[in-house]
This record gives structure tokens, C-alpha cells and sequence, in this order.
């Protein structure tokens, strides 16, 4: 099983739609409960990936620096396995929705005029 | 939890059985209804044991009963009742032959007759001594689900009240009733844990007003009128319902059933409710008193970290009726990680769309 973890229902939305690709689909959804209880919880999801759980959690980089740095800060001494899959989007899920700009420009309509 | 409910009303000693029950539910067709995998029978099983930690159940019960098109009557279609002593035990099938035993000796057929077609055993006073601790377990099971303002306006609204009074409309006749003694000892209890998650107030107490009707006070230090005191009508919704709770879990030692207890609380206060029910059930050697069955929906007592989730069930509705999920060895693999039964069991049993109800 996976479990998904993100700060907010857009974020949510395009992880879901990352792992279908992969094929993993219905994962478990933890709470959607913002970005200080994401990095509160990063502790407690490197336990349950050293348990045996595939972890999926994406953030936003915000106005850190850059994504390294947001790692270190949030991992601090906490032992990350292979299966605790942590992704950040530079600086917010929202550009990634942006970028695609064909079903983007779709999505609204006439927006490409 | 109707289920707790259908079986207490079939066992009662006054008004019960399952013609009762079936008919209280507008009938066996709206009890069918809410499982399409129906298929005209219902089969009911019940394990009791003594603890979480029994191998083996001390009372096995199942009964399956059904309604044929052309009768307005249901019947009983199945019955096993097993003990751990084996000289005590039922079965009846309409199905394989008819035929009913208690331990080692057959019941005739004529000794039985139609009867047990129309009535479970609980029901029928001749089977049912040689199930007394069942037939008790089912009958006294007790259900809640307060309704503040059927408490403050009984009397005003002089409605009838319905059997077992679920919705707490009685109460204040219950309090009334109360021997005075034991009335004190729960009012003080109540007292003494509604002042730590109420910081104003002093004191609780019951009297009669001068038409001789039951009423509930309290002192609060914070109140503006000369004496300080509230009754029952003034009190908010949230503190009569943590009255009324705590009442309960004071009286009586048998199942209890709680419908949503968290309705009406400030959330800070939802979160100490699940310490507050179990410090309220405990024997004076500290055992856990009774079996406690609660429904929620709540976030905030569902944090509480000293809930042992295995004893969460995720009730999920879907198109074949109602499943019920026990916690899963992945969940288990969370919570000992550290997360609450809110964060893991919670999202599972929100509503798939409801977020698009904020677009409407």
C-alpha cells in the first residue's frame, strides 16, 4: 500500500494523479492539514516507511531557498528509507498546473486568445 | 448500533420480541432495505466474551429470520444459542428439519409449536431461563443520544416520551426518581469532572420547584445575577449533554450505546471526553466497568492517542449497504508510528465529493 500525504486539495490532486501514472491507484490519503503539519509529521512517516509503508508526500518549496535546504530542514536527524518517496514542488504544485498549458488553456476555455 | 437495539427490543422482558422490533422498524421490508445483499432473510451473530484477551466466546447467538410475501408476520428462520457449558445451548431451523434442543435433551416439536416460528427464544419465557445471562446482556443494553432541548422543555412541551427514552426527554424525572443517596454521590462525581473542562463553574444540584416539577442548578462564579445560579433551561446545549452523559455512564453497569457524544462540545472539550468517559467507568479497584459502543464523527476525540485503535470500526456506505471495516495491518502500521486514529482512520470515511459542495 501507499500512503499520500500533502498540504493542500490541489496538491493532493496532482499527487494522485503522479502515482496513477505509476499505477498505483486508490493509495491511502492521510489528513489534508497544511504545510506545518507535513513537516511536523515527516518524523513520524519515516517510522512508518522503516515500518514497511510506501510514503509519498509532496510540498511546496514557498519561499525556501531552495529544495535542498527544505530537506534538510525538515528531515533534520530522521533517517529517510528508499520507500519514503519526498518531493517538492519549486515554488508552489501550482506552477506544475501551469506548465501544461494545453489543458490548462482546455480547462478554461477560450483563455489561449 | 440498531443492531445492539433490534436485539434488546426482541429480549425485553415488557413489549419485547421480534414481531415488536421488526414492526417498530416500519416493518421487515425498511430493515431489508438498508442491504440490498438482503436476499429476504437477515442473519444476525453475536459473540460475547469476557474480555478482548477470551480464545472463546462464553455465548454464541445467531438468528436469521424472514418475512414471506403473502404474511405480515416475520419469522424465524434460524436460532443457535451456544455456551461455554455445554449442557446450555438452542437450536432451532425451519430450513433442516425441525428441531429444537436444550444441551443433550430434544424439545419436541409440539413442545415447541408455532411459536418459536413467530418468537426467538429470548422472548419466550419457558426457553429463555436457560439463557438468563444473555437474555440480560441484550435486554439491558442502553442507549443515548441526548437531545438537550427535550431535557430543558420537557415539561413545557409535555410530549410523550418514547420507551427507554434515547433522547434523554426523562431525565430530570430519572435524576428525580433516583434514590437521594446515590443521586448526591453522582451529582458530586459529575461536579467534581465538569469543573475542570468548566472553570466557572462551583456547584451542581437538583430540587424540586414549586409546582414540584424536577429541575438541575448551577453555580457559576462568573454568572451576573444576584445569586449566581443557572438552571436547567439557561444551561447550554454541550453542558446538559455532558450531564446526561455522565449520568449515564454513573448508572448501571451494562452495555451502553452513545450516539455522537461529541455533538453540542467546544472542541477542546471533545478532546478530554474520551479520558472523562473512561475515568467515569471504572469500578472502585479501577476495572473498566461496562462495554461502551460510541459513534462519531469527531476529529477532535478521535486524536486522543490513548484510544487503541484496534476497537475503531470504519463504517463505510456503498451500494450493497453498510460495511464495516476493522482497522486494517497497514493503519496499525501508522498508528504505532505515531499518528492518531483520526489521521489515518478519518479520511477514509469522509465523502468522496464533498468538497464540491463549496462550488454550489
Amino acid at each position: 500500500m501507499c500512503v499520500v500525504m500533502t498540504e493542500d486539495e490541489l496538491s493532493e490532486a496532482v499527487a494522485l494523479k503522479l502515482l496513477e501514472g505509476r499505477g498505483l491507484e486508490n493509495p491511502q490519503k492521510l489528513g489534508i492539514s497544511g504545510f506545518g503539519y507535513l513537516k511536523k509529521s515527516v518524523e513520524k512517516f519515516c517510522k512508518a516507511a522503516n515500518n514497511g509503508l510506501n510514503v509519498f508526500m509532496l510540498t511546496d518549496l514557498d519561499q525556501t531557498v531552495c529544495a535542498p535546504l527544505l530537506i534538510a530542514d525538515w528531515f533534520k536527524s530522521a533517517t529517510k528509507s528508499d520507500k519514503f518517496l519526498f518531493r517538492v514542488a519549486v515554488r508552489e504544485v501550482e506552477a506544475w498546473v501551469m506548465a501544461d498549458r494545453q489543458a490548462f488553456a482546455d480547462f478554461f476555455g477560450d483563455f489561449k486568445r | 448500533m440498531d443492531v445492539f437495539r433490534f436485539l434488546k427490543d426482541i429480549a425485553k422482558p415488557i413489549g419485547g420480541g421480534l414481531q415488536a422490533a421488526v414492526a417498530s422498524r416500519g416493518g421487515f421490508q425498511n430493515i431489508c432495505n438498508l442491504n440490498l445483499e438482503c436476499n429476504n432473510s437477515i442473519t444476525i451473530q453475536i459473540e460475547i466474551s469476557e474480555d478482548e484477551s477470551s480464545a472463546t466466546p462464553i455465548w454464541e447467538y445467531e438468528l436469521v429470520f424472514s418475512q414471506q410475501h403473502a404474511l405480515t408476520t416475520t419469522e424465524v428462520v434460524t436460532e443457535n444459542i451456544r455456551s461455554d457449558n455445554s449442557d446450555v445451548g438452542y437450536t432451532m431451523s425451519l430450513g433442516g428439519g425441525f428441531g429444537a434442543a436444550i444441551g443433550h435433551t430434544p424439545l419436541s416439536r409440539e413442545g415447541l409449536g408455532a411459536a418459536c416460528i413467530r418468537q426467538t427464544a429470548l422472548e419466550q419465557e419457558s426457553l429463555s431461563q436457560n439463557f438468563r445471562p444473555l437474555t440480560h446482556f441484550f435486554s439491558n443494553i442502553t442507549y443515548l443520544h441526548a437531545v438537550p432541548q427535550l431535557i430543558k422543555f420537557n415539561s413545557s412541551i409535555g410530549g410523550r416520551t418514547l420507551e427507554n427514552d434515547p433522547f434523554g426527554q426523562a431525565f430530570l424525572d430519572k435524576i428525580a426518581n433516583t434514590d437521594e443517596l446515590e443521586r448526591t454521590e453522582f451529582l458530586s462525581k459529575i461536579q467534581d469532572v465538569l469543573v475542570d473542562v468548566l472553570p466557572n463553574l462551583q456547584i451542581i444540584e437538583f430540587y424540586s420547584d414549586t409546582k414540584g416539577r424536577p429541575q438541575l442548578r448551577a453555580k457559576f462564579s462568573n454568572h451576573n445575577s444576584a445569586a449566581g445560579w443557572q438552571n436547567q433551561e439557561q444551561f447550554s446545549d454541550g453542558t446538559l449533554r455532558l450531564i446526561a452523559l455522565f449520568w449515564q455512564l454513573l448508572d448501571g453497569d451494562d452495555t451502553l450505546l452513545l450516539e455522537e457524544p461529541e455533538l453540542s462540545l467546544d472542541e477542546d472539550i471533545i478532546r478530554q471526553l474520551p479520558r472523562m468517559i473512561d475515568e467515569l467507568n471504572r469500578t472502585d479497584d479501577d476495572k473498566p466497568k461496562r462495554q461502551i459502543i460510541i459513534s462519531t464523527h469527531s476529529s477532535a476525540m478521535l486524536e486522543n492517542k490513548g484510544i487503541d485503535a484496534r476497537y475503531v470500526l470504519r463504517l463505510e456506505t456503498g451500494e450493497g449497504g453498510t460495511k464495516i471495516h476493522a482497522i486494517s495491518e497497514d493503519d496499525k502500521t501508522l498508528i504505532m508510528s505515531g499518528f492518531s486514529a483520526a489521521e489515518v482512520i478519518l479520511p477514509k470515511v469522509h465523502p468522496k465529493n464533498a468538497s464540491k459542495m463549496s462550488i454550489l
